[in-house]
């Protein structure tokens, strides 16, 4: 996959850009806080109009405007060439495809395949488990629909439950019906985490070895969010603890309290490997994700790397760049002009106060 | 523009699918192009509203003391579908392809938007499986949660077990090519799928 053109109008700090790049690599310098991110942020919304930095789209739209527009110019690994439009308003969101409707954003997802890099990234690692759920869930449900399906029947069946618990007394012939469901869709959602996981840490392991020289072996660990594996007697559990879960405000046990970790040579990462190590294993999470849609989608997606090559030392900078898949279109941001693996094919911008310019190859 | 005009396109508004837009094209319509149409519709409306209720039976429109299918005694007695609202027996009946009686739930169970048992027309189901003597029943309601859910609850508690139960099958829309379903319709498709006879 390939961005070969963005429009943005209204977007962020960006009152009007319509940028061409040239090529598979393109690099974006300028002071911090001038839009470098913002671009970054406008590519990676195609995949599933999610931002990797707010929950709210309306953040997206510049102060004062009243609707925002984003125009994509993909090219697919096979030359096809497509074309997105999303336009955000107070009121609501419309996706177009090829100048088509599209009502329902699952039609979109898996089609344009972006991978972020960036430093934000050591708090899935660090942070609450809510973030990693949050990336495994994007991460398979880019490379399975029936994940999505899955997940939203149970999230469906779950607030059904919650909202039932909150009304005592606790008629069985109401619970059952939803617990019955939630535990058949925990458990298929449960199998697929395993299995996308088991996958994914095989990648993982692969490449933190080679980032870092090979000493250490970096694995994630699934930690199901209940112990029950017999849907009978999953669903025993559910009806005993209708009680407890009232007091509780919610559904105590479930998929929907998974987690996952990393570990570093049977040590938990979190507590006890170094910030380096914490880096390395984030990076090769990244690079295992975009293997991952590259395995499943049959697509290359679309790389971003946002102000993540200082924090490496230049050792592991090299190794980085030369794990990256070379066919992969790449977008870099950095407040300074980095040494760049064949610097020749880059194509550079200068980004200022919302304005991007390309440079020709001497003006830098 | 004036008190009248607003509180009838207020009106209008309130009813199911109208927004402000279509609703001041309607009182428009009614009142500049076409006044000769408003009496007809107010009479048409009324008699509706006088005449037509809930049949007792099955939940259906009627007019007289049942529904016209109730009464139809060219119909299956002892085939039962369940639906959730009356366009969804309309569909049905459209089809031409089902011969048997309906019982319609008005809505689905639903504890976010407060819909148990009690909201739903299900108050002579029992008794009617037994005096009907019921030896099928289709369930015919929306393929989410929800439906499902109901599915459930009718199932494990309403239904005898002597009573044959089928839902309907998921996939695709005719005349529609595998290429054009999206995932999840084409995985229902795939799970419903039957042999070749």
């Amino acid at each position: 996959m390939r961005l070969e053109a963005l429009h943005l109008q209204e977007y962020r700090n960006i009152p009007l850009a319509r940028l061409r790049f040239a090529g598979n690599r393109i690099f974006l310098q300028g002071p911090n806080g001038q839009g470098k991110t913002n671009l970054l942020e406008a590519i990676a919304y195609a995949t599933a109009m999610r931002s990797f930095r707010t929950a709210d789209y309306h953040h997206l739209m510049r102060t004062g405007a009243g609707e925002t527009g984003l125009l994509y110019f993909f090219a697919s690994d096979r030359g096809e060439s497509s074309q997105l439009e999303i336009r955000l308003r107070s009121g609501g969101r419309e996706l177009r495809w090829d100048d088509r409707r599209i009502p329902r954003l699952g039609e979109i997802i898996g089609h344009f395949p972006v991978v972020v890099f960036s430093s934000q990234d050591l708090q899935i690692l660090r942070g609450a488990p809510s973030l990693r759920r949050r990336w495994l869930d994007m991460t398979l449900g880019t490379t399975s629909p029936e994940y999505l399906q899955i997940l939203r029947d149970y999230q469906e069946a779950l607030q059904a439950r919650n909202k039932l618990l909150r009304k005592p007394p606790f008629v069985e012939a109401l619970f059952a019906p939803f617990e019955n469901l939630l535990v058949e869709k925990g458990q298929k959602l449960r199998k697929l985490r395993e299995e996308g996981l088991a996958r994914l840490t095989g990648l993982v392991e692969s490449f933190y070895y080679r980032l870092t020289g090979g000493h250490e072996e970096g694995v994630l660990r699934y930690l199901p969010g209940t112990r029950q594996t017999d849907p009978g007697a999953w669903r025993e559990r559910l009806s005993a603890e209708r009680e407890r879960d009232h007091f509780r405000g919610g559904t105590g046990s479930g998929p929907h309290r998974d987690d996952w970790t990393f570990w570093l040579d049977e040590n938990d990462a979190r507590a006890q490997a170094s910030e380096g190590q914490q880096r390395g294993l984030v990076l090769a999470l990244g690079l295992a994700q975009c293997r991952l849609f590259k395995e499943v989608l049959q697509e290359e997606p679309i790389l971003l790397a946002d102000d993540i090559l200082g924090e490496l030392d230049p050792q592991r900078r090299r190794r980085f760049w030369d794990l990256l898949p070379a066919e992969a279109q790449i977008f870099a941001t950095g407040t300074e002009w980095p040494d760049l693996p064949q610097e020749e094919t880059w194509q550079k911008w200068e980004v200022s106060e919302g304005r991007f310019e390309a440079l020709l190859g001497k003006e830098r | 523009m004036s008190p009248a005009f607003d509180e009838l396109v207020q009106r209008l508004k309130a009813l199911p699918g109208l927004g402000i837009r279509s609703a001041e094209r309607i009182a428009l319509h009614l009142l500049v192009q076409k006044p000769e149409d408003v009496l007809p519709l107010q009479e048409a409306i009324t008699k509706a509203a006088e005449k037509l209720h809930r049949c007792p039976i099955c939940g259906n429109l009627a007019e007289g003391d049942c529904c016209s299918i109730c009464a139809d005694s060219n119909r299956d007695p002892h085939l039962l579908c369940v639906v959730e609202n009356v366009p969804d027996l309309l569909a049905i009946e459209r089809s031409s392809a089902y011969r048997g009686r309906y019982h319609v739930l008005h809505g689905k169970l639903s504890p976010l938007h407060d819909v148990g048992p009690e909201e739903l027309n299900l108050g002579n189901f029992t008794a009617r499986l037994e005096e009907e003597k019921i030896r099928e029943i289709i369930l015919a309601v929306s393929n989410d949660i929800e439906g499902e859910a109901t599915c459930h609850y009718l199932t494990e508690n309403l239904i005898p077990r002597e009573v044959t139960v089928s839902r309907i099958g998921f996939g695709l829309p005719s005349g529609a090519g595998v290429v054009f379903a999206d995932a999840t319709t084409l995985k229902s498709a795939l799970e419903a799928r039957r042999p070749m006879s």
